[in-house]
């Protein structure tokens, strides 16, 4: 069904398509530019300008690479709940808060009603299209995700916060289609943590996506699968992104006793590792899921963003990534 | 009937100015070797003696030091038993916070206090009575990936764990201690185990003479335990009313013999309850309880909330004792 689906959409994608999750790294000196920004050195065309240069150099890796479905790469974006916090009416960005050890985020706090009042992620869509020669994603974090991710003193429920997110995170989907995209990936990686709340994930998820006209692809990872599949399939979009190598390929056992019934983009490198992978372990890797899930129904992609990364590690890892999957075509 | 204002346990070690962010600050310099571990201590000093009379000058009965030399949970104690190794990260429950498992590669042993300094420090700058935290044994044991050791199941470690833990207990009561938290959130998760886990538990609290102990819940409804709770050996019931809003219809129902710890403020949310609002809630089982003194607290500990915001919560919780001190006599 997702082929006949993408065909409709007059994409001709080729056997086992090649993607990356959705983050690059960003090159040391637009770090260091949006450092200068934040300080008030810099002005924010200037440091527009060096998140468009940077963009153009992954565009352009991923061309070198001959990678399929390209992504913009994010060169532009900070936290990937935050961005959106930051880009909509309704936030107060909270001060910082530990995610473990010594490294710590800034965590937004709902404090009036969200509202979408015009594109947030539109015009860097179009400039990475215009540029690309190939398919390029929208890059959305899903409702769900954005509601656990973020503090509400607004709304009365977690389920009335993630419904006025899927609004909103919708206003986005209609915008990125109008301007001609066709792929676009909503980010759901707080969904397995609650199993009591799947049947949210997925109202508010079939919210953002229903009789919309594109393909859809969820990018989930680091939870308890077990807990989840295959629960999680009646989440409404067409194409699971998941992670495989951080996950010792458990998940492939869960997929023997329930078939995956969605296309499946097949996470075969591992981002949380300053290793390169070898070309052969990254394709053993993919043997074993084609021995399960059927080839028409798999894409390959690295475990999660690669933003992590330092931009070598990241080329390297996607080259590999990318002559696995060759040799197996 | 008596109410104090007691903190749950770790309060937030950041805060927005480079004087908040000294700890982190230090955590980096010690990281990447450029100041030693005396300095480092130092530092650490400065910040409980702050966060101490951050919850004094609030109004709190009950201080802990904040916890700020715990990386985790877990890591904190297991990096100090012999035969555990701290190990990767793992999320914590279902929040979006990572904490350092255990591996156990030998029959896990005390090895000497592994809180008995931080204590007598604490204890020496605090004009209130400071509260030592104990993860307890099941949530330890459930967070440790047994590994070349001839452990056979969970259980076997937890009870391991619970003897080195009633050691620890006996010290820390021997130098005077005078609030104990046990915290075994992991209870809530698999209640089922409630009968090994509650007697293990009950052990620590026999090595603590003379010391008052809290058994801390939370991320979870405690409602279906609450008969078998008020049958263990512990002084106290701090309970995470968030997730076990029954919890109230059950000391309405049965009434206590335990002291309560009402965890009332939201240690998740930024949102601020009115002090009536939680006196009220309160106000309504007086009845059902003894004397006390019981406590009004938070759900659970403060380190998910922005500092500027925990600060708040100090000062609501005040409030809210003074406000049931006024109904109540």
């Amino acid at each position: 069904m997702s082929q006949e689906k993408l065909e409709n959409l007059g994409l001709d994608l080729p056997d086992l398509p090649l993607t990356t999750v959705g983050s690059f790294p960003k090159p040391p000196e637009l770090k260091e530019a949006r450092k200068q920004n934040r300080e008030g050195d810099l002005s924010d065309d200037d440091l527009d300008e060096q998140a468009r240069e940077a963009t153009r150099f992954w565009l352009d890796k991923q061309y070198e690479l001959d990678y399929d479905i390209y992504v913009d790469g994010e060169q532009y974006r900070g936290d990937m709940a935050t961005y959106f916090a930051e880009n909509l009416q309704g936030f107060e960005i909270g001060g910082l808060v530990r995610s473990y050890g010594n490294r710590y985020y800034r965590k937004p706090i709902v404090v009036d009603e969200i509202v979408w009042e015009e594109p947030i992620t539109v015009d860097w869509w179009r400039f990475a299209q215009d540029y690309a020669d190939r398919p390029v994603k929208g890059m959305l974090t899903g409702p769900y995700t954005m509601m656990d991710w973020t503090f509400n003193e607004h709304y009365p429920s977690r389920a009335e916060t993630a419904r006025a997110f899927a609004a909103a995170i919708r206003s986005e989907v209609e915008a990125l289609i109008e301007a001609g995209c066709k792929i676009i990936q909503i980010d759901e990686p707080a969904c397995s943590v609650r199993h009591d709340e799947m049947e949210l994930v997925k109202e508010v998820v079939g919210q953002v996506v229903e009789g919309q006209d594109a393909y859809f692809i969820s990018h989930i990872c680091y939870g308890e699968f077990e807990k989840i599949y295959p629960d999680m399939l009646e989440i409404p979009v067409d194409n699971f992104d998941l992670e495989f190598t951080n996950s010792d390929l458990y998940l492939l056992d869960l997929f023997r006793d329930d078939p995956f019934t969605k296309d499946l983009s097949f996470g075969a490198v591992d981002v949380h590792n300053h290793r390169v992978e070898s070309r052969e372990v990254v394709r053993e890797l993919i043997e074993k899921v084609l021995d399960v899930v059927p080839r028409e129904q798999i894409w390959i992609s690295p475990d999660c963003g690669l933003k992590t990364r330092t931009v070598n590690e990241a080329l390297g890892k996607m080259e590999v990534l990318a002559e696995a999957t060759r040799e197996l075509r | 009937m008596k109410i104090i204002a007691e903190n749950h346990s770790m309060y937030p070690r950041v805060g927005e100015s480079d004087h908040a962010q000294r700890l982190r600050q230090a955590h980096h310099d010690f990281d990447h070797g450029a100041i030693d571990a005396e300095k480092l201590k130092e530092i650490e000093d400065s910040y409980v003696e702050e966060l101490i009379k951050e919850q004094e000058d609030a109004g709190l009965d009950v201080v802990t030091d904040g916890m700020i030399r715990w990386y985790d949970h877990i890591s904190h104690l297991c990096g100090k038993i012999s035969g555990v190794e701290v190990g990767g990260l793992v999320r914590y429950f279902d929040t979006n916070y990572l904490v350092r498992e255990g591996i156990v590669r030998d029959r896990v042993e005390w090895d000497g206090s592994m809180l008995v300094d931080q204590y007598k420090f604490a204890a020496q700058v605090a004009s209130k009575p400071v509260k030592v935290i104990l993860t307890g044994p099941y949530t330890l044991a459930y967070f440790s990936e047994i590994d070349d050791s001839d452990y056979a199941s969970e259980r076997e470690l937890a009870e391991d764990y619970a003897d080195l833990l009633a050691r620890e207990a006996e010290v820390l009561a021997d130098s005077g201690v005078e609030y104990l938290q046990i915290e075994e959130p992991m209870l809530l998760q698999n209640p089922a185990n409630s009968s090994w886990v509650l007697p293990l538990n009950d052990k620590i609290v026999e090595a603590a003479a003379n010391t008052e102990v809290r058994l801390a819940t939370y991320f979870g409804d405690a409602a279906p335990l609450y008969d078998e709770l008020q049958e263990t050996a512990v002084d106290m019931l701090l309970f995470d009313f968030s997730y076990g809003p029954e919890l109230f219809d059950c000391i309405a129902d049965r009434g206590s013999d335990k002291r309560i710890g009402f965890g009332l403020l939201d240690g998740r949310n930024t949102k601020l309850a009115t002090a009536d609002e939680l006196a009220e809630k309160i106000e309504a089982v007086s009845d059902n309880l003894t004397d006390g003194p019981h406590s009004v607290s938070f759900t659970c500990s403060l380190d998910y909330l922005p500092r500027d915001r925990a600060r708040l919560k100090l000062e609501r919780l005040a409030e809210t004792r003074d406000k049931l001190q006024e109904v109540l006599n």
